[in-house]
């Protein structure tokens, strides 16, 4: 019965991913396009010679009317074709392919360490609502919301690494001299499980700390905010109030409360996914991560046009994709949910 | 889509209230928060004035005899690797940011509400196009986004206006259209109708003042988040460039001597930047708060 509900949902929501996912790629080309125009110009550099955009605008096909471009561009991105890399010359699909798993790593061993800190800090300060600790915590995710992510890492990196020489430098998952795991996924804690290599899991999960916390911790702010006035509606509802007057115990009063005012939570995590895309760009480049987003960021920097724009599509693309997976676990925690 | 409007979404509220917020009194509008972030914010701004004009060191002057020096008397927050001066220069970059800030979400936030009155107030097929097309927009990461619209349409202050705009547009076009459908069932909007106001009057004297309050809190939180975006463009080299002084790119400036221990070129800017962040939060908190009091 409930298999089966999740089951339509899931069908459902797949059916109308297509029009949104058609949808993204649309944005993606018309809004790179209207900013920036014909990319042979970005291409052919500083001091180009009508020749040499009209060589170049032959090659990537922008001398076709626009409606044709798209056209080509669209059933390139259904093909999962994105051209070649002006910079690496290898297929745009390849290059982000190999990358990806080490920014999805980071991603979501950030997500999931704001999530358990932002939880577990707006459940405590809910349960001591009105005392000095609940302020604390209010005031501290309050103060926290104010803070660039880049900056908190340059500033975790000094305290770190260079005063406190805790945490490795600043030079991707793995140092030189480090034990390297066999390449699989690219992702070096995941590669180190995957081998079962405990040498280099250690140095990996050393590498992997600092940017996690940079952005794990940001992101337990409004974690935090949200679960605690999620928590205190909960408290106040009738039938924990009923569950009090019961005489059922405290811990499974808790349990209750905590699971009714989760949903919120759930949703909020897949924007948060969509947010911290985002925030890896600027983590990674400090970190010198070398996944998909640090990738962009050099893209960017040598007006690497099918890069860019592959980018922009993939990142809209995984948060498409991460918004279904939400609306199921939604549905999952939720069984009032219908759809 | 389960894309929230606001960056950080508030839980609804069951509000029955059928009171306009224009007649509703103001005892409880000046609050602590409101007023300690309306302080913060005034004191950058005129700061950004003052603290350049008496300052002995040129915002843009570099002075290569005195290159990375530590904080002290004659620099208060130390120099930079080419001399500049970076107390003047963290207080002179109000100017830049937050003129860059409020053009784009006054923007963004000025086409969202047109475009969301009349996408929501007018039922029909564009309102709900309209509709889907801001919820692709905002299936985008917010700053990978504006980082390939300003990337390619090249490093100039207006394109960042333009981008901070672009990625805000859906952010106030939802949310006035959730207030306007609320809104549009009132009492006293049948009763403006049953008097014979037309609609455009009906929508500028009855409709929007009742619609702009959350407004006004969203346009704390975008500035906020404006801030840190544009400066987060800056410090990839995207948008404001180098030696102009604005806080992401004197936190670019300072990144490379973080490494080697010179904390303070990165780091106070930074905190100058996160003090007007701040201070815009603790507006839109304020606001917000004057606003619950009332309910």
């Amino acid at each position: 019965m409930r298999l089966g509900r999740v089951g339509t949902l899931l069908f459902k929501r797949i059916l109308i991913m297509i029009p949104i996912l058609f949808g993204v790629i649309t944005i993606t080309f018309f809004a790179t396009r209207l900013a920036g125009g014909d990319p042979a110009y970005l291409i052919a550099g500083a001091f180009p010679t009508p020749e040499v955009i009209e060589a170049i605008q032959v090659q990537i096909g922008t001398d076709k009317p626009l409606m044709e471009q798209y056209w080509t561009f669209l059933s390139g991105a259904v093909k999962l074709d994105f051209g070649t890399s002006i910079f690496t010359g290898n297929p745009v699909q390849e290059d982000l392919g190999n990358r990806l798993p080490a920014t999805l790593e980071l991603i979501i061993f950030s997500l999931s360490f704001g999530l358990i800190v932002g939880v577990s800090g707006g459940v405590y300060a809910a349960r001591r609502r009105g005392k000095s600790s609940d302020k604390a915590v209010s005031a501290t995710s309050f103060g926290l919301l104010s803070l660039p992510d880049f900056w908190f890492g340059l500033i975790l990196l000094f305290v770190f690494f260079f005063k406190l020489r805790w945490a490795p430098a600043p030079v991707g998952q793995l140092s030189a001299n480090d034990p390297s795991p066999t390449d699989i996924t690219g992702a070096a804690v995941i590669d180190s499980i995957l081998t079962a290599n405990a040498a280099a899991l250690k140095a990996s999960v050393g590498h992997v700390a600092l940017p996690v916390i940079t952005l794990g911790a940001l992101l337990a702010a409004p974690v935090a905010r949200l679960t605690r006035s999620s928590m205190l509606e909960t408290l106040q509802s009738d039938y924990l109030q009923f569950g009090r007057a019961c005489g059922l115990p405290q811990s499974r009063l808790r349990r209750y409360a905590i699971r009714a005012a989760l949903p919120p939570v759930v949703t909020f995590a897949g924007i948060l996914f969509s947010l911290l895309l985002g925030g890896a760009v600027l983590v990674e480049v400090i970190f010198s991560w070398g996944g998909a987003a640090q990738y962009a960021a050099t893209a960017i920097i040598q007006n690497d046009y099918p890069a860019i724009q592959a980018f922009v599509l993939v990142a809209g693309a995984i948060s498409v994709f991460i918004f279904l997976v939400v609306d199921l676990l939604y549905v999952m925690i939720d069984p009032r949910v219908r759809l | 889509m389960s894309t929230s409007s606001a960056r950080f979404p508030k839980l609804g509220r069951r509000s029955t209230r059928s009171t306009p917020d224009s007649q509703r009194d103001d005892r409880h509008l000046f609050n602590p928060a409101l007023i300690a972030g309306s302080l913060i914010i005034a004191g950058l701004v005129i700061g950004a004035y003052i603290i350049p004009a008496i300052s002995p060191y040129g915002a843009e002057q570099p002075n290569v005899r005195d290159a990375l020096q530590g904080p002290s008397f004659s620099h208060l927050f130390g120099t930079d690797q080419t001399g500049f001066d970076i107390f003047t220069r963290s207080f002179y970059a109000p100017r830049i940011d937050l003129s860059i800030a409020a053009a784009g979400v006054g923007l963004g936030a000025l086409i969202g509400v047109i475009i969301g009155v009349a996408a929501s107030y007018t039922r029909g097929l564009a309102g709900e196009i309209v509709l889907r097309i801001a919820d692709v927009v905002q299936s985008f990461p917010v700053l990978i986004l504006a980082l390939a619209l300003v990337a390619l349409a090249g490093n100039k202050a207006t394109n960042v206006i333009w981008a901070l705009a672009f990625v805000n547009v859906p952010i106030f076009l939802r949310l006035i259209r959730s207030r306007v459908l609320t809104i549009r069932e009132q009492r006293y909007i049948e009763a403006a109708i049953a008097l014979g106001n037309s609609t455009p009057r009906l929508l500028r004297k009855h409709v929007l003042p009742n619609a702009l309050g959350p407004v006004i809190v969203q346009l704390g939180i975008s500035m906020g988040y404006a801030i840190i975006l544009l400066a987060g463009l800056a410090f990839l080299g995207v948008g404001i460039q180098v030696p102009t002084p604005e806080w992401g790119s004197m936190i670019l400036i300072g990144r490379s001597n973080i490494t080697t221990g010179q904390w303070w070129t990165a780091v106070f800017p930074g905190l100058i930047l996160a003090v007007a962040v701040f201070g815009f939060n603790l507006i839109s908190e304020g606001v917000e708060r004057a606003r619950e009091v009332n309910r």
